[in-house]
């Protein structure tokens, strides 16, 4: 396959932003080190300026493979032990709980520390937010012991962030710049928006079944959160150039660490894996890598392929961000991989055995799920802890012993599951990526 | 609400600016009873080539001292404060301040600039709403230039203690209410005080040129929001909240109380308690000039008319471009053409006597002797490049001095002061603040 024609590209990108209400919209496609970028839309209905591809959006938690980059560089240069405990470089008491133990920053990487993850409390926008966050992190739960299973954990790149800022003795946001954006040019990118007001910059945007947008009224996120991706704005320029620095290899991060990086560490439900800051999804022979990211009303995606040397990033401010991915990625992974980054899901299955062992409320920092036994299928209420988000009620469709798929925000590919991590017979959910306890108390 | 050919005027300004490169962006509205009307031009961001429109919202500088004055003036008429309670007493946390607490300061004067705090101090202290609180722990040793009341030097830490009274008194934190006060009592809609508000709407900003390279002009720092660093609107509401403030005889009795005649400025004629006072100490046209790196901004507020106008620009020659359209503006909005206040007094015949170096809070001012009688200037910080460098004054009488700043720059005086009894001046009063006399060697 040779580069997609960039007024091909254009033309695609227009069509799938306006079939999926996308208000905004940065696509990028890089194959062995070509670039083609597009973008379409504003940045921001309210003033109407357009979307340029080198225009700036908030990549979110894309942000987390930036952390563990630099936590992996910090390691090349002898500065870190990822396999130490964490507590060798913050000594303050991170995570309370029956399960609490000690852990490592490649746990944090791959999201096996047990921690608790959504944590979102602001702690200010001066350079000790993240200092002060760690205080409020003696507080969080370990949902299992370290190492025993995936959870995703905002928290544990905070900490990650944290341990880098202890080491270089900078902000993240600095160690950030220095060690990583400037060396690989991306000097658009940046933390904060005193420096996004210089440039176009996207703001989110609520999107309704009509294509009706209005902005969020959110437009930036706790400083304190910034290491797990709640601050950074980027382009889609500047995420292929990160993604080639892992596929190549650079100076800012040699090949060995890039490959340590995105081999696997742990699987998940849906048979996905991670790795050291990437998910990996096998698919039609192809293993892809990538990471997706979102704030209030953005969504981003940055995936690669290292042996086809081919990345693609996405930058969207609102709308059906997920079918405008699958629109406009998926042609080009189908032609050079033949496959696309989604893993094969089982279809549902209609005799299944009892169900009311699922019946409960499950928690963790971040949601409460109320989950009811209807005939062939779970119902779940899912509430939302932060940003006063609405309710989310959808349905669970078993997959097989303990595992469920259902649909939610246009993807009907995702995994629950049902486990027992604490041993007393009380099944854990697992959903949206994240361990949620069982809290009912009714022993099962 | 004015006639065609003004608005065309007006317009054409604009335009022949951005053509010739004075300014980037520039915005104008009016506002009055009988309408609103707006032009703009240019860009907002010429490196990212957004065009500037009448919702664009421009840095306005010290213009936000009014609107810190406003809100001070509210406390006063509701009684919470009054123009000669000392500054201690309105909050005590400030006693720390030796030079606030030895001259017991007061409300009034710092409204006025009449306190004589040696006030151009600006640094960071962080990024949160705990700025101003932050600011003051970190100003006891501010200086002071003369006795309190006697004269005017203009300070931008008198607004931040101002600022921070507003927090002690009215329990909530200066960005919070400034923004409550725009937003939900004024009803404004583009107001942009935090960088969050900055990156949702059309912002202008200016960058320069530096060795070839593009540099933005970085926001102010967060510890003088109060005086005016940070604050962003667009022309149009600005207008409406200047001729809003008509609304309230008692605030502008107030604010354009004459309290220090300045006749040896080029653009005015004194200072009220918190306005300038344009046309004369008896007229009421009022206002306030605000400049941050890289925009200047400008509101007049004329009652009898019940009018108000705003322009802000971004660019190297705002000024200039300023005084284009203010006789325009006047003839538009019948308000009577600005006194000339050209002095009649002759230039003085011994320039040796000016001759010294002049210090105020971090800057020193060296004045020489210059060819063709005149006085050379230049200006540097102690801890930064010479800002000014060979400036020529040229002498309107014992007192004024006019300059030029810039190739596009528009003419300014300078002044000097307190002359002793052999005829030596010991104030220079440069930029609107005072610069005392040391016994230094200029060269």
């Amino acid at each position: 396959m040779t580069q997609p024609d960039a007024a091909d590209l254009q033309v695609r990108i227009e069509l799938a932003a306006k079939t999926a209400h996308v208000p905004g919209l940065a696509f990028a496609v890089s194959l062995t080190g070509e670039m083609v970028s597009a973008a379409t839309g504003v940045v921001n209905i309210e003033t109407g300026v357009e979307v340029l591809p080198d225009s700036l959006f908030q990549i979110g938690s894309i942000t987390k493979s930036h952390t563990a980059t630099l936590a992996m560089q910090a390691a090349e240069d002898g500065l870190i032990d990822i396999d130490a405990p964490v507590s060798q470089y913050i000594p303050i008491q991170l995570g309370r709980g029956p399960e609490a133990g000690p852990f490592t920053a490649r746990q944090l990487m791959a999201h096996i520390s047990g921690l608790d993850g959504d944590l979102f409390i602001d702690t200010g926008r001066d350079d000790d937010a993240l200092a002060r966050l760690m205080v409020l992190c003696k507080d969080l739960d370990f949902l299992t012991a370290p190492g025993r299973y995936y959870s995703y954990s905002s928290a544990g790149y905070a900490i990650l962030g944290r341990m880098l800022e202890v080491v270089y003795g900078q902000s993240y946001e600095q160690i950030l710049k220095d060690r990583l954006l400037d060396p690989i040019e991306a000097t658009r990118s940046t933390c904060f928006a005193e420096n996004a007001a210089f440039c176009r910059t996207s703001v989110g945007h609520e999107v309704d079944e009509d294509g009706k947008a209005r902005v969020v009224s959110l437009t930036l996120l706790p400083r304190a959160m910034g290491a797990a991706g709640l601050s950074l704005f980027s382009t889609v320029e500047e995420l292929i150039a990160y993604a080639n620095v892992h596929i190549f290899g650079h100076d800012v991060l040699n090949r060995a660490s890039a490959e340590a990086m995105r081999a696997v560490q742990t699987e998940l439900p849906d048979g996905s894996e991670w790795g050291l800051g990437w998910k990996a999804i096998r698919n039609g022979g192809t293993r892809f890598v990538g990471h997706d990211g979102g704030t209030i009303g953005q969504a981003a995606a940055l995936w690669f392929v290292p042996e086809h040397e081919l990345a693609i990033a996405m930058c969207a401010n609102g709308g059906d961000t997920q079918h405008a991915w699958q629109d406009l990625a998926y042609p080009i992974f189908q032609e050079v991989c033949g496959g696309v980054p989604e893993p094969d899901i089982p279809e549902p299955v209609k005799n299944v055995a009892d169900l009311s062992r699922y019946v409960g409320v499950y928690d963790n920092i971040g949601v409460t799920m109320h989950v009811t036994a209807e005939s062939d299928r779970l119902k779940v209420v899912a509430k939302s802890k932060f940003f006063g988000f609405d309710d989310v009620v959808f349905p669970l469709h078993p997959i097989g012993e303990g595992r469920f798929r259902c649909e939610l925000y246009g993807n009907d590919k995702i995994v629950n599951a049902f486990f027992d991590p604490d041993e007393q017979g009380r099944p854990a959910l697992f959903y949206a990526g994240r361990l949620h306890r069982r809290v009912d108390g009714a022993v099962v | 609400m004015i006639a065609r050919n003004s608005a065309e005027e007006l317009q054409a300004v604009l335009d022949a600016a951005c053509a010739d490169g004075r300014i980037d962006a520039g915005c104008l509205a009016i506002a009055g009873q009988s309408g609103e009307h707006a032009c703009v031009a240019g860009r907002a961001n010429v490196p990212e080539d957004i065009a500037a429109t009448t919702d664009t919202v421009l840095h306005i500088g010290s213009i936000t001292k009014l609107i810190t004055a406003e809100l001070i003036w509210r406390m006063i008429v509701d009684g919470a404060l009054t123009l000669e309670m000392p500054v201690i007493e309105a909050a005590p946390e400030l006693a720390h301040i030796e030079t606030l607490r030895d001259s017991a300061i007061t409300i009034g004067q710092l409204l006025s600039h009449t306190g004589g705090l040696d006030g151009d101090v600006i640094f960071e202290v962080g990024r949160g709403p705990d700025v101003l609180r932050k600011f003051m722990a970190e100003i006891d040793e501010i200086g002071s230039l003369f006795t309190p009341g006697d004269r005017f030097s203009y300070a931008n830490v008198a607004y931040n203690i101002l600022g921070r009274i507003l927090e002690v008194r009215g329990g909530k934190v200066y960005q919070d209410a400034l923004g409550r006060h725009l937003r939900e009592d004024c009803g404004l809609a583009h107001i942009a005080i935090l960088p969050e508000d900055k990156i949702r709407m059309r912002t202008a900003v200016h960058f320069s040129t530096i060795d070839g390279e593009l540099v933005p002009s970085t926001f102010g720092p967060n510890s003088n929001i109060a005086s005016g660093a940070v604050l962003a609107m667009s022309m149009p509401d600005l207008a409406r909240w200047g001729v809003g403030l008509l609304d309230n005889a008692e605030l502008v009795e107030g604010l354009t109380t004459p309290v220090i005649a300045l006749p040896h400025n080029y653009r005015f004629e004194g200072w009220g308690y918190g306005a300038i006072l344009l046309d004369g100490m008896g007229s009421r046209l009022f206002g306030h000039d605000g400049g941050t790196e890289g925009t200047s901004s400008f509101l007049r507020i004329a009652p009898e008319q019940k009018t108000a106008w705003a322009f802000a620009a971004t660019g190297d020659a705002v000024l200039a471009v300023y005084r284009e359209l203010e006789p325009l503006l006047r003839e538009a909005c019948a308000v009577g053409s600005a006194p000339d206040r050209r002095p009649a007094g002759e230039a003085p015949t011994d320039l040796s006597i000016y001759e010294g170096c002049y210090r105020r809070h971090g800057m020193r001012f060296r004045i020489t002797v210059g060819e063709e009688s005149t006085l050379l200037l230049r200006a540097d910080g102690d801890a930064t490049p010479p800002v000014l460098d060979g400036l020529v004054l040229e002498p309107l009488d014992r007192s004024i001095f006019e300059t030029r700043v810039g190739e596009l720059g528009a003419p300014t005086w300078l002044s000097f002061h307190e002359f002793d009894d052999s005829g030596v001046p010991q104030l220079f009063f440069v930029i609107e603040r005072m610069a005392r006399r040391t016994g230094e060697a200029a060269s």
